[in-house]
């Protein structure tokens, strides 16, 4: 395919991530599939062991290896050429783990931003140095003075007051929404053309989160960054993505626009979690868990990975894993009650 | 206020300050950090009164304080035992039992509040040895009795909490807080560990045991979603203050406190996609060692005038069992939900 034909940023096709381990294997990620483009924002889904970590770690390449290994697939990602107009397109899956191109992508091109601030800073070295650090080695020619200067600018721009003071602090010096921002900083450094957030709002309160997510929204216009955003919450993500893609047990079992996946789920799995989920402005009922419980993570599989607490279920889910297909135009959905088109 | 016939517990004042000491020998108070400042509420029977607020408001404090896991630094908490009244803070040793089988609490992180080396009989069973309500083969059956109620197979008595998954500890937890028949039990983010469709079970299991026992929940999160699910009355606390206090739905769609207002801006809603709150108008949590003059919110508010920042509000009455802490309450048009 020409790379100038493609109208993706990184396309993931079929990525499986198993993890071997001594009790057994654990199919973390078993057949995930989505495009992103350019500026857009998709909202990854999912209650704990649903893979969507595990998803993101793969295309950063920060899955554990051994235990884990990205089994199959490909993560197709379109690099701005040399001379700004070729672009090539590299699978990540691909590239060797320590391999100067991989070096390259990550961070310069795709840039993280986890749940836990504290964990992800150095600290023992200031913020600033680890901004600086990650901008001189990505940007040749950079000087410490140039670097340093960015980095105050960048602290600034995410609305960390006194950034030419903080640039030489800690991080537990920050507070929990500060270290967040700085992580964001940190992150938009190297003006990536990808950003994942990995739960960035999870331990924060609905205050901060509101100015997470309105930062990251301006960001993403300014640079026409594209955002993986992953949440268990599900307003949240309503609030952000143009796109939702909700995930169980290492499958994506629907993708499609925010406003079908809240007014119109397809899937059984989607439909029971928004029934079991309050809300401060939906109508006010009993809540409705999802019966049943997530399945031994060792456990052998067969069919439909949500068959055992589905509602809806058919003879053919127990022992057929469904294709992941295109129910209505732009509404994928992974669910025998569906065909293509 | 409610009439005195159906109010279990009646909070008057309370106040919780921390000291600050200075480091090196002679640790001298140098200030002090007001937890709880001044708060006063009522617990109907049956009903579960909501308290939210950011990091740092008081409310997990305030549950410490109602359930004596600290002694207040002044005020009183009144509680009907047995159609009489106490005051805790002049409990005589035998009325001092009766207040901790009376009120409970469940704690946020299921696994941190259980001892790993008890199994789930010695768990539950301990309150009623510790107050000598049972033993043998009574504590036993006592205990079968309320895990079966909370939905736990009585086959696990002998397991052990790492046996468990979140929800089930949850459930143990509650098990262990209802077994000596409490009126008031105290809930401190009680589901905010766990799973999404997880939480779903507990709340409704908390539903169903209030409707069955007849309990008073004092429920603090600062998940909205999930207290406006579960509360008749809602508190909002703001730098150890009580800065409103409403029935549940007065509070999300009239609420009279600016504060108020802005929590509710900023919660994510799943009728409106897209909206995100502002960010000029969500401000900084205050700094409990540097607090304002005048109202605390006086900084973040957007409606502040010169009275603001010299003379602080007191609770008022702004409508029927509604109260806020605000110079210009009445005269606000505030949005809410």
């Amino acid at each position: 395919m020409d790379p100038q034909e493609s109208d993706y940023l990184l396309s993931v096709r079929d990525l499986r991530t198993y993890f071997h381990l001594y009790e057994g294997v654990v199919r973390a990620v078993d057949g995930v599939s989505f495009d992103i483009r350019q500026g857009q924002t998709i909202g990854i889904i999912g209650e704990s062991g649903c893979g969507k970590s595990v998803t993101v770690q793969s295309i950063m390449r920060l899955v554990p290896t051994p235990p884990g290994r990205i089994e199959g697939g490909q993560m197709l990602f379109c690099l701005p050429g040399e001379n700004g107009r070729q672009r090539d397109v590299v699978d990540l899956a691909g590239l060797p783990i320590n391999s100067p191109e991989l070096q390259r992508i990550r961070w310069r091109h795709i840039a993280m931003v986890f749940q836990e601030p504290m964990t992800a800073f150095s600290p023992v070295h200031t913020v600033g140095d680890q901004i600086i650090e990650a901008m001189q080695f990505h940007i040749p020619g950079l000087s410490r003075r140039q670097a340093r200067a960015e980095a105050i600018e960048l602290l600034k721009s995410v609305g960390i007051p006194r950034a030419d003071k903080l640039v030489d602090a800690y991080s537990y010096q920050f507070s929990g929404g500060m270290r967040q921002r700085a992580m964001i900083a940190m992150a938009l450094s190297c003006h990536p053309e990808l950003l994942i957030a990995d739960e960035p709002t999870t331990a924060l309160d609905v205050t901060v989160e509101a100015q997470i997510l309105a930062l990251l929204k301006d960001v993403q216009r300014k640079y026409n960054m594209a955002m993986l955003y992953i949440s268990h919450d599900l307003a949240v993500v309503g609030q952000i993505a143009d796109d939702i893609m909700v995930m169980y047990l290492g499958m994506a079992v629907e993708l499609a626009n925010v406003r079908e996946v809240f007014r119109n789920p397809l899937h059984p799995y989607t439909q029971a979690l928004w029934r079991s989920i309050p809300s401060v402005d939906g109508p006010l009922e009993r809540l409705v868990p999802i019966v049943g419980t997530l399945p031994h993570p060792y456990a052998p599989r067969a069919g439909c990975p949500f068959y055992s607490r589905c509602e809806q279920r058919l003879d053919q889910c127990k022992s057929m894993v469904p294709e992941f297909v295109e129910a209505t135009p732009g509404h994928q959905v992974r669910c025998h009650l569906f065909r293509q088109g | 206020m409610a009439d005195g016939d159906n109010v279990v517990l009646d909070v008057k004042g309370l106040k919780k300050y921390f000291p600050l000491r200075s480091t090196g020998f002679r640790r001298q108070l140098v200030g002090q950090i007001k937890a709880v400042d001044d708060v006063s509420f009522q617990v109907r029977v049956g009903e579960t009164v909501g308290v939210v607020g950011e990091s740092g408001c008081g409310k997990t404090t305030l549950g410490r304080c109602v359930v004596r896991i600290y002694d207040p630094t002044a005020g009183d908490i009144l509680l009907r035992l047995g159609g009489r009244q106490v005051s805790v803070g002049k409990l005589g040793k035998q009325d001092y039992r009766e207040f901790r089988k009376s009120v409970q609490m469940v704690f946020q992180d299921p696994f941190a509040s259980l001892n790993p080396r008890m199994n789930l009989l010695q768990t539950v069973g301990e309150p009623l040895l510790v107050n000598g309500i049972a033993t043998g083969r009574d504590l036993e059956d006592r205990v079968t009795d309320v895990i079966r109620k909370v939905g736990l197979n009585v086959g696990f008595l002998r397991r052990f909490p790492h046996s468990f998954s979140g929800g089930q500890r949850q459930r143990i937890c509650i098990a262990r807080a209802l077994v000596v028949n409490p009126r008031v039990v105290v809930a401190d983010e009680p589901v905010s560990a766990l799973d999404v469709s997880i939480q779903a079970q507990i709340l409704n299991l908390l539903q169903d045991l209030q409707r069955e026992f007849g309990l008073s929940y004092i429920f603090i999160s600062h998940n909205m979603s999930v207290v406006r699910y579960m509360s008749n009355r809602i508190l909002v606390m703001y730098a150890g203050r009580l800065v409103e206090t409403a029935p549940r739905d007065d509070l999300l769609y009239a609420p009279k406190h600016p504060y108020t207002a802005m929590l509710l801006s900023a919660v994510p809603k799943v009728t409106r996609l897209g909206e995100i709150a502002r960010a000029e108008t969500l401000g900084e949590p205050p700094n409990l060692l540097a607090l304002p003059k005048g109202c605390v919110f006086n900084p973040r508010c957007p409606h502040t005038q010169d009275i603001c920042r010299t003379e602080a509000p007191t609770l008022h009455n702004v409508g029927a069992d509604h109260f806020a802490s605000c110079h210009f309450a009445e005269s606000l048009q505030l949005r809410g939900v």
